[in-house]
């Protein structure tokens, strides 16, 4: 059993953690009511709007390539950890799909989706 | 850590096609920022007869490449983890997507070009799409068969609302997307069971292991067949089938009604032949009904539509009928069988897609069965092509449709005597009586064609000159499949599956 300590312990520290966290909180952090406080989603945005209004897309098109590069690169991570290892097979095995990048990134930039104005 | 034992060359083909659908786009945006070539104004046309051509190139080199593999002893791609599996039965299916895509891309350029919806995606997307096809007939692992599927449906949903400001194709779009994820969704819930009942995905390993009394096997066994059959479009799951096809781009429709049909197949085919031997007896009653409302659903819905596209997409819901009823039949023959429709069944729905697509003008499609009235008149090509179309999707001697229902039936038959089976007798009786009801559906376009009076209107445009080949070659081969069905093959695809004794024995 003795091997399931450090995981007892682990449990414990992180469920104390949290707690010890809500306590301060609760505690000394200062109290400011207003009525937009008290809407279910607080973070700056009226969760009541029409749906039909106009925003802006070039908004959406950072997002959306900002979501596509972030979470492709992600995948280089484990590839970065054991790099060493894979040795030339590796970059081998890499190469295609940073080639990919490449080529998505160029095309993004040829289309005048990374321009602002 | 070494290296895996990786043989490139077997996947060489699908290499080829995911670097054009890699490479598409750049040229897409490249031609775009050239003012002129060899002193001619790059206007939209000709960048889009460009990319149509530039996308025959590549799936014509990766057809030559299947060509080659496919006299050659099968192939894994990782001989450690066989998840790919290039035998003969992969290599006729590729000829088959590769053959019917490059149609579909060669005629493309004008039929974009007329709905001015000429934009080079279209060509990454197919070549993306293929890549998904080629996959997924040449898998033979459960998670790699999603991977394809996946690659396959997604770009499809994409071009199926090509045209963006067309309600019907973001209808049709949508409504493909939703029920494809669904589809998705199932397959994916029961490839999960079927892990958990037997710890393995690879579809050689679930045969081997396969208990019939594990109820969570049997479950995962029915969501996956479930999960197939929307892809193929059988009754019940045959709903979405008649509003995508009349929704997206007529080229499009053609596509999904063959390439992907196609590949959806060879995905039912591997998965009976490796991992479902077992439970034969248990499915049989189950696709048996399958097939016969897939075959009478079908044909006596299509009697009654008045939209072309209506109406060929309850044709291919028919056909999927008659396709089951191949798988049905179990033996070797049955699948060479069905193996050799599905090769028919490209040429003569490609053919009469393409004739619709061609009729599309300024923006609009001539879609309604009534839109033929009079075109033997002004387009006797046209409508001899779509004559011969659609006397060969009626099965009527002559023609490649007759020789792939005779090869079905005929398996049918012959396994229905050697059994004593009086159910496999039925279904054939069935399967020629359905057959007798679509001629209704089918001689009433020639009809329309050559006997009614044009409705008042501009004439029909001509027929662009690939899109004319593109007609030209496809009824070509509808009549000479039908005439020498066994010769032809040979030449068109270089894999012998008439003739065919071991199709799964060459497995790893």
């Amino acid at each position: 059993m003795s091997e399931y300590a450090g995981l007892g312990l682990f449990m414990a520290l992180g469920a104390g953690t949290i707690l010890l966290l809500l306590v301060l909180t609760s505690v000394l952090g200062p109290r400011l009511r207003f009525a937009e406080k008290d809407e279910p989603f607080e973070c700056g945005e009226s969760p009541l709007v029409s749906p039909y209004r106009r925003f802006p897309v070039k908004f959406y098109m950072v997002a959306i390539s900002f979501i596509i590069f972030d979470l492709e690169v992600v995948f280089l991570y484990p590839w970065a950890v054991v790099f060493r290892d894979l040795g030339w097979y590796g970059l081998l095995v890499a190469a295609p799909f940073l080639s990919m990048l490449s080529i998505a990134l160029a095309y993004e930039w040829m289309k005048g989706a990374l321009e602002w104005d | 850590m070494t290296a895996p034992d990786l043989d490139l060359g077997a996947v060489a083909p699908l290499c080829v096609v995911a670097v054009g659908a890699a490479l598409m786009p750049l040229l897409d945006v490249l031609l775009g920022r050239t003012k002129t070539f060899l002193s001619r104004p790059v206007t939209a046309a000709w960048a889009g007869t460009v990319m149509s051509l530039a996308t025959t190139g590549v799936l014509s080199i990766a057809l030559v490449m299947c060509f080659d593999a496919a006299g050659a002893a099968p192939r894994t791609f990782n001989r450690d983890h066989p998840m790919i599996l290039m035998d003969g039965m992969t290599s006729f299916l590729n000829i088959v997507i590769l053959i019917g895509s490059l149609l579909t891309a060669l005629a493309s350029g004008k039929f974009l070009a007329d709905l001015a919806i000429n934009r080079g995606e279209y060509y990454a997307l197919l070549l993306a799409a293929v890549l998904g096809m080629m996959l997924l007939v040449a898998s033979t692992n459960l998670m790699m068969l999603f991977v394809g599927l996946e690659l396959m449906s997604i770009p499809i949903y994409a071009m199926a609302g090509f045209r963006r400001d067309s309600l019907r194709s973001n209808e049709s779009a949508l409504k493909y997307f939703l029920v494809g994820s669904f589809a998705s969704g199932i397959l994916l819930y029961g490839t999960a069971l079927i892990y958990g009942a037997t710890g393995t995905l690879s579809l050689l390993e679930i045969g081997a292991r396969f208990d019939v009394d594990d109820p969570v096997l049997l479950i995962g066994s029915g969501l996956l067949l479930v999960g197939l059959a929307f892809k193929i479009a059988t009754v019940p799951f045959h709903q979405w089938a008649p509003d995508v096809y009349e929704g997206a781009p007529t080229l499009v429709s053609g596509l999904m009604a063959t390439t992907v049909k196609v590949a959806a197949f060879g995905a039912l085919l591997r998965v009976f032949q490796m991992a479902f031997g077992p439970i034969d007896d248990l499915l049989y009653p189950a696709l048996w009904v399958m097939a016969v409302l897939t075959m009478t659903v079908g044909n006596v819905m299509a009697i009654i539509q008045q939209n072309t596209k209506r109406m060929l997409a309850y044709s291919s819901v028919a056909h999927t009928g008659y396709l089951l009823v191949g798988i049905l039949v179990g033996t070797q023959v049955g699948i060479s069988a069905v193996l050799f429709y599905l090769l028919a069944y490209t040429f003569m729905t490609l053919g009469a897609f393409g004739v619709v697509a061609v009729l599309a003008h300024a923006g609009r499609e001539r879609e309604r069965i009534a839109d033929l009235a009079g075109l033997a008149n002004s387009r006797i090509f046209l409508a001899a092509v779509m004559t011969i179309c659609m006397v060969s999707l009626a099965g009527i001697p002559g023609t490649a449709g007759f020789m792939g229902k005779f090869y079905i039936f005929r398996a049918v038959v012959e396994q229905a005597i050697a059994t004593e089976s009086s159910s496999l007798l039925w279904l054939a009786v069935i399967g020629v009586l359905n057959s007798a009801i679509s001629l209704v559906y089918y001689l009433r376009v020639p009809m329309v064609m050559f006997m009614r009076e044009p409705e008042p209107g501009p004439e029909p445009d001509r027929s662009g000159t690939f899109e004319g080949l593109v007609l030209a070659v496809c009824a070509a081969a509808v009549i000479l499949l039908g005439i020498w069905p066994e010769d032809l093959n040979l030449i068109l695809t270089r894999v012998d599956v008439l003739h065919w004794a071991s199709v799964a024995s060459a497995s790893p």
